[in-house]
């Protein structure tokens, strides 16, 4: 079952006479409560991709098809609104405001959809559980370190329920550690509530958590590696632990 | 891995019979093992030898007599000094597929992309069953193979790595040809030829 799909989706910068190529005639499907790892080199066009799924961009040519709905189709506001309903991001850099509290931080995207404040806040609280932090929910940024900060932000993603995650470099800015138990966490979105997440990164080991990798160059795709029912966790564990003997 | 060592390691703990040795080892390196019996009694034999542990035996009413041994004061030198002292890590730098890829720059069926590319996707399919193992492991009782898993981890992160490496350098790569190898000489040794006379030719300069 298809959530995300796009048809030939091209995206130029620059002008007639210099044009910059950044996505050219993508065509990506993304299953729904898949987890799908977009990997490629710097400039090879991967988080332009990602904000075209997302809406935050508009292409030059070619659809982005959010199940039937087509994004090009709809005015700023209808793309505002499926925007907050729909997705979920979580950034690179936190993007967290500094004056608030982590959860305050968390109930903005409900308090803008209209929700009452205290209705807010309670769910803010429960997605700050989901991340484990619960007990610095009343904490600003500055009092928090970097791993919990993109938590925060992941709860902040998280916190409207969409159908659909996009992460732009989540680990990027986190020590290995931290970056690993943001992937989990990613994870177990997936697995546990069927969300669909696409994820750029350039790091191999958050990229091994995907159910597919699809490789970009130069805005094209190159390569697509399906990772998930390959069975092989037997060979695997034979192999390791095969020791040679003296 | 060293049968000697792993053998004094238990020893240290408290003394201990054959057998029970032999189920230790599985229980505390958690590791396939595929010695044959015989070899914790023959190494037990060379240790006894070389007055590492000793033995008692031990009388039973209804089985037969059995050894028990113990580790000796050399036998604790030994394991603390095979402790403070570095392991030799061997690294397959020059492996197969290093080989595969040279190969694939001087030209053949299968273009130098298409092998990195092949050689990634199985990584990326290791990196993913590792992975998984590892968010399925018990820390409080699967520690030993989680560390394991961790250095498979990281290794398998290095390949990649290196593999996103070579990739970037393709376009230098096309430019590379092997150096050919010296032409063999043959026959018998000529005479040395005379230097050619300079031409004299008129409007261009001597030097």
């Amino acid at each position: 079952m298809s959530i995300l799909h796009t048809d030939s989706l091209t995206k130029v910068y620059g002008d007639i006479n210099h044009p910059i190529p950044a996505v050219q005639t993508v065509n990506l499907t993304v299953d729904e409560g898949e987890f799908l790892a977009i990997m490629g080199p710097s400039g090879s066009g991967k988080s332009t991709l990602l904000y075209l799924l997302g809406g935050l961009d508009k292409p030059s040519t070619g659809k982005v098809w959010l199940r039937d709905a087509d994004l090009s189709a709809l005015n700023d506001d209808g793309l505002s609104r499926l925007r907050r309903t729909e997705f979920g991001f979580v950034f690179q850099f936190f993007n967290l405001i500094p004056v608030l509290t982590a959860q305050e931080n968390v109930a903005i995207p409900l308090i803008l959809d209209g929700a009452p404040r205290r209705a807010a806040l309670k769910q803010a609280d429960e997605a700050l559980a989901r991340v484990g932090l619960a007990d610095r929910s009343t904490h600003r940024p500055s009092e928090l370190s970097g791993g919990e900060q993109q938590r925060v932000a992941l709860a902040r993603a998280l916190v409207t329920t969409p159908a659909v995650i996009l992460a732009d470099e989540p680990t990027g800015n986190l020590d290995s550690r931290s970056g690993d138990e943001m992937a989990q966490m990613l994870r177990r979105a997936v697995d546990e509530r069927k969300q669909t997440l696409v994820l750029v990164t350039h790091d191999p080991r958050i990229a091994a958590y995907a159910d597919r990798i699809v490789f970009l160059k130069d805005g094209k795709i190159v390569d697509e590696n399906r990772l998930k029912g390959q069975d092989r966790a037997e060979q695997i564990r034979e192999q390791l632990t095969k020791m040679a003997l003296s | 891995m060293s049968v000697k060592h792993t053998l004094l390691a238990l020893l240290y703990q408290h003394p201990m019979h054959g057998y029970e040795l032999g189920k230790q080892l599985n229980v505390v390196i958690n590791a396939e093992w595929d010695v044959k019996p015989g070899q914790i009694a023959s190494t037990l034999a060379r240790l006894k030898d070389a007055a590492l542990v000793d033995y008692e035996i031990e009388e039973t009413t209804d089985a037969p007599n059995r050894k028990v041994y113990c580790i000796t004061n050399e036998g604790r030198r030994e394991l603390e000094h095979w402790y403070l002292t570095p392991e030799v890590r061997e690294y397959r730098l020059g492996d197969t597929f290093y080989i595969k890829l040279v190969l694939s720059l001087i030209g053949g069926p299968i273009s130098p992309e298409q092998v990195l590319m092949i050689q990634r996707r199985e990584l990326y399919q290791q990196l993913h069953e590792v992975t998984e193992l590892l968010r399925y492991a018990d820390i409080r009782t699967q520690l030993p193979w989680i560390l394991l898993l961790e250095s498979a981890t990281m290794h398998l992160e290095a390949d990649l790595r290196w593999i996103e490496m070579c990739e970037a350098r393709l376009p230098d790569l096309k430019h590379y040809s092997p150096p050919k190898p010296a032409p063999k000489v043959r026959g018998r040794p000529r005479r040395r030829v005379a230097e050619p006379l300079k031409s004299k030719v008129p409007g261009t300069s001597e030097d």
